[in-house]
């Protein structure tokens, strides 16, 4: 794994809040997780980023209590809580579609916690206040939560699971249900209060620039396995698998063959016409990562090119996102800048390059 | 008004509306359609129940045909043993459906939830003598209860059972529990499961999220199902008479002893126009508590 991941094994453990090792789930005859190992840093946002079926709600459900594992182990601050019910594990956590109590005000929802924990009434009162104008909504204290717009029901669901101030924060697809500019507005919301809290938070969603916005770290799930655990930038610049270059940046893959060449590291690429030399232990079928962005019309010396026929061409303000048929390679996309000149209607020929350094080659 | 808009296009094109179909029936086509019902609860309600409350202040000695019935011994005894064995069919009704309800609501297996519905619904379609008869042979001196009794070592003689408040109390509880778990379901049903997990993971004991969250949420079904059953059971005829015998009969029993027996139809009526008003009571509080939804969902 790459440098950040490296770097954070060889802190000490008690910058680790969460130790997640070897976990396994199967529901019936179907393997959900198949050996997961996580250790989440104390104040860090970790995105747990999959497709549906990627196993990453369970993992957080098995994280919370609410589902157990078959095998593996968990500790919270060094602290063994496999065994433990979700009450005694004393988490926070955001559900999917909120699950505010229905026939509780808002300050009884944010004080449910306080509560169940004994709190005096006069320190509870005060801290359901200062959560709601932490959320901004001191206003709505004794609304029902069926009063509230959904926004305003995320906010409250936040606010309740950060009350106890929980050693550990989980939040489940929280802003799937919201609309685009909410969710926006939502997510800076998220990291401020990730801020001013510093709370360590599991983030689970499928939405690829949702993690980036939010994360300190996001680990890829596919098919029940962790298949890429990285900063944003690390993981979207440098991809480490294929699936996590396609899923993350939206690259293309490109088949090609890797053949030794001379000096040691070194790899010829062959790929359709194009041949070139970088740095790689992988020999044989080998895939190019190439981001759409990093592709330029025309031709560029020494690099990858790509000669087909348009078949479709958007554009997007600023961009314009060509698809191009590459013979014995297939569907390619490029996302160039929509001020550039050329002829991009559906059946002309366009040619399509990447400098070397902008490849990525992986393993297939 | 809505009368001449709709004239208007009828006068244009008659030919052509005949044969299209319009989701909005007119006034006078509705009107027609609905009088036979309501002819039919105006001649098969209504008037019978007025025609009672009527006659219980007329017939006989008049409005001191209800002093008569409640200066009677046994109409009272029966009133209060009426009473008291409904409020404990309700009550073990209502637990026990309300624990059927709560299976069904959260039974992931398809089989084993069709089995429960059943189950449940089994005492509907069976035929009331039928019901009775089954309690009966296993109450009976020589029935499998006391057989199994017997044979576990549990007890010396066969126990009395057939005849007793108990087996009303059974027998009573066999029919009712369907109409709990059909009063129960729809509030349960709409529960969501995410919440018991909610209450749980901010600290929540399970008895804690029992009293705090899910009992609030589905008391107004609980309330239905108790009126309703409660509503039902005091007027219960054939299950007293069959299992519980001549000892402590119901006020229904009574009630009809009056009319066939005796032939003291003012008594009789104004012991039913009481049996009526407890009912409607009960009805009437549950619906002020909970308000008309919560029941009508309970009534299917």
């Amino acid at each position: 794994m790459t440098s950040v991941a490296a770097a954070s094994a060889t802190l000490q453990d008690t910058a680790v809040a969460l130790h997640v090792r070897s976990i396994r789930k199967s529901f019936g005859n179907q393997e959900v997780l198949r050996g997961i190992d996580l250790d989440v840093q104390r104040g860090e946002f970790l995105t747990l980023l999959g497709p549906s079926g990627s196993g990453k709600t369970t993992l957080l459900r098995i994280i919370a209590g609410f589902e157990s594992p078959d095998s593996g182990e968990m500790k919270l601050q060094g602290r063994d809580i496999s065994r433990l019910s979700p009450a005694e594990r004393g988490l926070g956590m955001v559900f999917q579609q909120y699950a505010l109590f229905p026939h509780l005000t808002v300050a009884e929802n944010v004080g449910y916690g306080l509560r169940m924990r004994r709190w005096e009434s006069g320190p509870l009162r005060a801290r359901v206040e200062h959560m709601l104008e932490i959320v901004g909504l001191p206003h709505l204290a004794g609304r029902k939560p069926r009063q509230l717009s959904g926004g305003q029901q995320q906010r409250v669901a936040l606010a309740r699971a950060l009350a106890y101030e929980p050693e550990l924060l989980l939040m489940d697809e929280p802003l799937g249900a919201l609309d685009k500019n909410l969710r926006l507005q939502m997510e800076e919301e998220l990291r401020r209060v990730h801020r001013e809290l510093g709370t360590t938070v599991v983030y689970v969603t499928h939405d690829q620039e949702e993690a980036l916005a939010l994360s300190d770290r996001i680990a890829v799930m596919a098919d029940g396995r962790l298949v890429g655990l990285d900063t944003p930038t690390a993981l979207y610049q440098r991809p480490t698998t294929a699936f996590v270059a396609k899923f993350f940046a939206n690259a293309n893959l490109v088949p090609a063959t890797a053949t030794a060449t001379a000096g040691a590291g070194r790899a010829e690429i062959t790929a359709g016409e194009s041949r070139f030399t970088v740095d790689s232990e992988l020999r044989g079928d080998v895939v190019l990562a190439v981001r759409p962005r990093s592709l330029r019309t025309g031709e560029q010396p020494g690099g990858l090119v790509l000669g087909g026929t348009v078949v479709d061409s958007l554009l997007l303000g600023d961009d314009r996102q060509v698809r191009v048929d590459v013979a014995g390679i297939g569907a390619i996309v490029a996302r160039i800048d929509a001020a550039q000149p050329g002829e991009f209607e559906p059946g002309s020929p366009l040619t399509l390059s990447v400098a070397v350094r902008d490849v990525t080659v992986l393993a297939p | 008004m809505s009368v001449p808009t709709h004239q208007a296009p009828k006068r244009a094109g008659r030919t052509r509306e005949r044969g299209t179909w319009t989701p909005q029936l007119s006034r006078r086509a509705g009107i027609l359609l609905v009088t036979p019902l309501v002819l039919a609860v105006l001649l098969l309600v209504v008037y019978p129940i007025l025609k009672l409350l009527y006659d219980s202040l007329t017939v006989g000695a008049g409005p001191g045909n209800y002093v008569d019935a409640v200066s009677s011994g046994a109409i009272r005894r029966a009133f209060v043993h009426t009473l008291l064995t409904s409020a404990a069919v309700t009550a073990l009704s209502v637990g026990i459906g309300a624990s059927l309800a709560w299976t069904l609501r959260r039974a992931r297996h398809r089989v084993a939830t069709a089995l429960i519905w059943a189950a449940v619904l089994l005492p509907f379609w069976m035929g009331v003598v039928v019901k009775n008869y089954a309690f009966a042979l296993l109450f009976a001196r020589e029935g499998l209860v006391n057989e199994v009794l017997l044979g576990l070592g549990l007890v010396d003689r066969p126990v009395q059972l057939l005849y007793t408040t108990t087996a009303v109390i059974v027998g009573m509880t066999y029919t009712m529990i369907p109409y709990a778990v059909l009063a129960l379901y729809p509030s349960m049903s709409a529960v969501d499961l995410e919440l018991m997990n909610a209450a749980d993971g901010l600290g929540a004991s399970r008895r804690r999220t029992f009293t705090s969250i899910l009992l609030p949420l589905v008391m107004p079904g609980f309330i239905a199902a108790a009126a309703i059953v409660f509503a039902i059971s005091i007027g219960f005829y054939v299950t007293p008479v069959l299992l519980g015998g001549a000892q402590a009969p119901f006020i229904a029993t009574v009630i009809g002893d009056d009319i066939f027996t005796f032939f003291d139809y003012p008594r009789a009526a104004a012991a039913s126009v009481l049996l009526l008003a407890i009912a409607l009571l009960a009805i009437g509080a549950a619906l002020k508590a909970v308000g008309l939804k919560a029941i009508r969902g309970g009534l299917g």
